[in-house]
């Protein structure tokens, strides 16, 4: 554990080495965000709610998927795919150190310096909005939240350390890196609520593993429809089965690794 | 007797590598209907290597030298046969027997490039769990081995060449490896640091009595390191003996280098040996080894000798005649 510490803490330090990439961050970090609130905004126009999403739950559910983004969220599988292209997994094959760990953590470290920027103006639209948003989760429902988060998170790295591990087989990491990305901006809940979505992709989006990323913690939060023990069991199954997955395809892709380069 | 480190039986790697005729028409077929082509990049390799021996690995570019080094670390697995290092199938990747290797890559780093090597080699410490006292002293020993105590706190991105390749071995030895793989560690460094990296490699062999197993392009390296020299070409070993042993064996000329008074004929010196070099006042003459005390009297008694050396063949020559030899 003390070996993953350090890399937190090198990964951390080398991020701050980088101004321009932080002041880059602190003026785009929040936007996405917020222009799909504005958007909402609009659609929403003199109504009250659409689906019983009202613009409090919008401004919400949107402020999750920021902040959720930094504790769910990240791209390592880019990091994978090209240690894995360049031969830089090498390292992991010698030394008693995990690299889809390695990855994972590296990440969180930029995460958790990229939330560090982006909180000033996440917390300025808060404020602003103070008076439409109604955060109402009691002690129980956000235990429920803490863990589902946690879940949503095991998952998401561990789709992504599946997406950059495809190098092993595909040499390039960006076709499965798209597809991830698409299909949790759409399934995942990242691009609107899937209650707004039709019918088809919900129906998908429940057999999914995207859902179980973002949307529910996202759904646990705004605390619409009440608690449902049933996402967080789908949750931890599918935790189960593609750390599953992950093992079986790591094994077999360093078998066939060719380790080119040096 | 010494302790056989490593055994290796029948090793053999094949690689899949896909092939595309040239230009446009060929990219389209090779999108539809790719065909690939088996390379043996090692082929049926035997051998084994005693505890603190320094062995060099040497074949042309291609040879399967690189390959070995990486089965023999656990990083590739082998298509066919046997590999045991340190009691260990290193396939099977057990920290136990990770903890006791290191590969140290020429052309590949692992110091974190933001960063200054001191933290690197505090993830080093902690991903070996190495203690507090056992690193200060082996980082201490290090340090002053290769004399780079003032760079320490530089970030690796503002380092030399030569800089980082001595900050990698650090990090790579701290850990006191029982096995040192190095793969090309002097490729791209002055003649200056190419030096001072060997006579590192050598201390290290005789204070951390750690085993080395070099690849090198320099014959300098191998030459200086190395005792014993296993020579693999198109995936077979060819050769595997001390370096003296491949000398006398291989060697059946000394080389006499000549400068004279006034210019001779080259004619007239073929007439006593193969004439290598030739201008004027000046010859290179390959003679049988047995003569050639013969040979020289011949030619200062003949000839308005100024200056006479009798030189070894060099091993680069050696070698070179060899593997021709072997593709004939």
């Amino acid at each position: 554990m003390r070996k993953y510490l350090r890399v937190f803490s090198l990964a951390f330090q080398a991020n701050l080495q980088y101004r321009a990439n932080l002041i880059g961050w602190f003026v785009v970090g929040s936007l996405p965000s917020i222009i799909m609130v504005v958007v909402w905004f609009n659609i929403l126009g003199n109504r009250g709610n659409i689906n019983g999403l009202t613009k409090g739950d919008f401004i919400l559910y949107y402020f999750f998927m920021t902040i959720g983004w930094y504790i769910v969220g990240g791209t390592y599988c880019w990091w994978l795919g090209a240690w894995i292209k360049n031969g830089d997994v090498n390292k992991s094959l010698l030394k008693p150190f995990n690299i889809i760990i390695e990855a994972s953590i590296r990440e969180q470290a930029w995460k958790v310096t990229s939330l560090i920027v982006s909180l000033p103006a996440t917390l300025l639209i808060l404020y602003i909005f103070r008076n439409t948003i109604h955060f109402s989760l009691n002690s129980f429902q956000f235990l429920v939240l803490l863990i589902s988060l946690l879940l949503g998170a095991l998952i998401f790295t561990l789709l992504e350390a599946i997406a950059g591990m495809s190098t092993f087989w595909f040499t390039e990491v960006w076709p499965f890196a798209h597809i991830l990305d698409i299909f949790n901006a759409l399934f995942g809940g990242r691009l609107a609520p899937i209650v707004l979505m039709p019918l088809l992709i919900q129906n998908l989006a429940a057999i999914l593993p995207f859902k179980y990323t973002f949307y529910v913690p996202a759904s646990i939060m705004i605390n619409k429809g009440g608690f449902n023990p049933t996402d967080l069991i789908i949750q931890a199954i599918f935790v189960v089965f593609l750390f599953i997955a992950t093992k079986l395809i790591w094994a077999a892709g360093v078998r066939r690794y060719e380790a080119i380069g040096g | 007797m010494s302790l056989s480190v490593i055994q290796v039986r029948n090793l053999t790697k094949y690689f899949k590598v896909a092939q595309k005729s040239a230009g446009l028409l060929g990219s389209f077929k090779s999108l539809f209907s790719r065909k690939y082509k088996e390379i043996k990049a090692v082929n049926d390799v035997s051998f084994e290597i005693n505890e603190g021996e320094m062995v060099a690995f040497l074949g042309p570019n291609g040879a399967g030298k690189t390959t070995t080094l990486k089965m023999l670390s656990g990083i590739l697995y082998p298509t066919k046969g046997y590999v045991n290092v340190l009691g260990y199938i290193p396939q099977d990747r057990k920290p136990a027997f990770q903890k006791q290797i290191s590969l140290v890559m020429g052309q590949k780093n692992q110091l974190w490039w933001d960063l200054p090597a001191t933290d690197t080699f505090l993830l080093n410490k902690d991903i070996y769990n190495i203690p507090d006292s056992i690193y200060q002293k082996t980082l201490n020993e290090l340090t002053d081995l290769l004399d780079v105590r003032d760079i320490l706190n530089t970030p690796v991105r503002r380092l030399s060449l030569g800089q980082r390749m001595k900050c990698e071995l650090i990090a790579s030895l701290l850990h006191q490896p029982k096995i040192l793989f190095l793969d090309e560690p002097t490729i791209g460094l002055d003649i200056t640091m190419q030096r001072k990296i060997r006579g590192f490699l050598k201390k290290v062999n005789k204070e951390f009595k750690t085993t080395v197993i070099l690849t090198s392009h320099y014959m300098d390296d191998v030459k200086e390191v190395c005792d014993r020299v296993i020579m693999i070409n198109q995936g077979h070993k060819i050769y595997d003996g001390q370096i003296k042993e491949l000398i006398n064996d291989f060697a059946n000329e000394k080389y006499l280098n000549i400068d004279f008074e006034e210019p001779v004929k080259k004619d007239d010196l073929e007439k006593i040996g193969k004439v290598i070099q030739f201008e004027d006042t000046h010859a290179l003459l390959s003679v049988p080894r047995h003569s050639h005390a013969q040979k020289a009297a011949e030619i200062i008694n003949n000839y308005p000798v100024d200056n006479l050396d009798i030189k070894e063949v060099e091993l680069e020559d050696i070698i070179i005649k060899y593997f021709d030899k072997r593709d004939l």
